[in-house]
């Protein structure tokens, strides 16, 4: 069965459906969810919390668009939920040449990156987290989980220039924020 | 080459432009003539080219840096899995 089968028996009330569904999923929406909230409790929170709304809304499931797309909606509704209960902090935005600049742009080879070209998988981890929370998303589901370009729109719900606009600005400052962990650069515009 | 920072021009294009396509280049969504256009500026500008080349290795080693270990991975499912088999009632 493919997934829009496997949603349409689990709205029906089956539960072993939903569980090869959920399986099918789960480590994907794991990944998704780990780059947006960081490790820990809210994470898991939030993939429990989106399996069960999956589960309890399935019947919501129209079998038009991807069912992965649908789960992502959820997915994302959930990550709203865990931030809406943590303080937030005033997001700073910079221009895309302020960006390029903190990335390394006129002042490589120091971007960041060792000799060998290898960027510390914590540095990686810690600079999605440095970047606005809208930034992150649309990297996530762009280079993590292979949307395309017109899916995450929609799941964004917003525009495909307005994601690629969002897209490219993500990229400049993840690098940004990769050199301003690797070398301590003055001036990050952390919010995490 | 007059260096003016991201007003320099190379081959007859701003760096400021070549930032500004960069992630279309990346994707492959740009036309023929102006991928061309956007080599010729790179190939005379290091500063540009450097860039982009450190911009798409933080892309490339970006999904490597977000695979969950498989440790997490089992813990996490064994409490996912229990929670969802108690709101489905199995």
């Amino acid at each position: 069965m493919d997934d829009a089968a496997l949603l349409r028996a689990a709205a029906a009330g089956d539960a072993h459906a939903f569980t090869l569904f959920m399986r099918a999923h789960q480590a994907a929406v794991h990944r998704y969810l780990l780059a947006l909230l960081g490790p820990g409790a809210d994470e898991e929170d939030a993939l429990q919390d989106t399996f069960i709304n999956a589960w309890r809304g399935a019947s919501g499931f129209l079998s038009i668009g991807s069912a992965r797309g649908w789960l992502y909606s959820i997915a994302r509704n959930a990550v709203r939920h865990q931030l809406r209960r943590r303080v937030g902090e005033p997001e700073c935005v910079e221009s895309l040449e302020a960006l390029a600049e903190r990335a390394g742009w006129g002042s490589l080879p120091d971007t960041g990156i060792d000799s060998d070209g290898v960027i510390a998988r914590e540095s990686l981890q810690d600079a999605m987290r440095h970047l606005p929370r809208e930034e992150c998303e649309v990297l996530t589901l762009r280079e993590l989980d292979g949307f395309s370009g017109e899916e995450t729109a929609r799941l964004l719900e917003i525009s495909i220039p307005a994601m690629k606009s969002r897209l490219h600005r993500a990229r400049v400052h993840l690098a940004a924020a990769v050199r301003a962990l690797d070398t301590s650069q003055p001036g990050s515009c952390a919010n995490a | 080459m007059l260096d003016d920072g991201l007003d320099t021009i190379v081959a007859g294009i701003r760096c400021r432009d070549v930032l500004a396509d960069l992630s279309g280049y990346l994707d492959g969504e740009l036309q023929a003539s102006r991928i061309a256009q956007l080599q010729a500026h790179l190939n005379g500008c290091d500063r540009c080219a450097r860039f982009g080349g450190a911009v798409a290795e933080v892309l490339a080693q970006l999904r490597s840096a977000f695979t969950v270990p498989a440790a997490l991975q089992d813990v996490t499912a064994t409490r996912l899995h229990a929670r969802v088999a108690e709101a489905t009632g199995r």
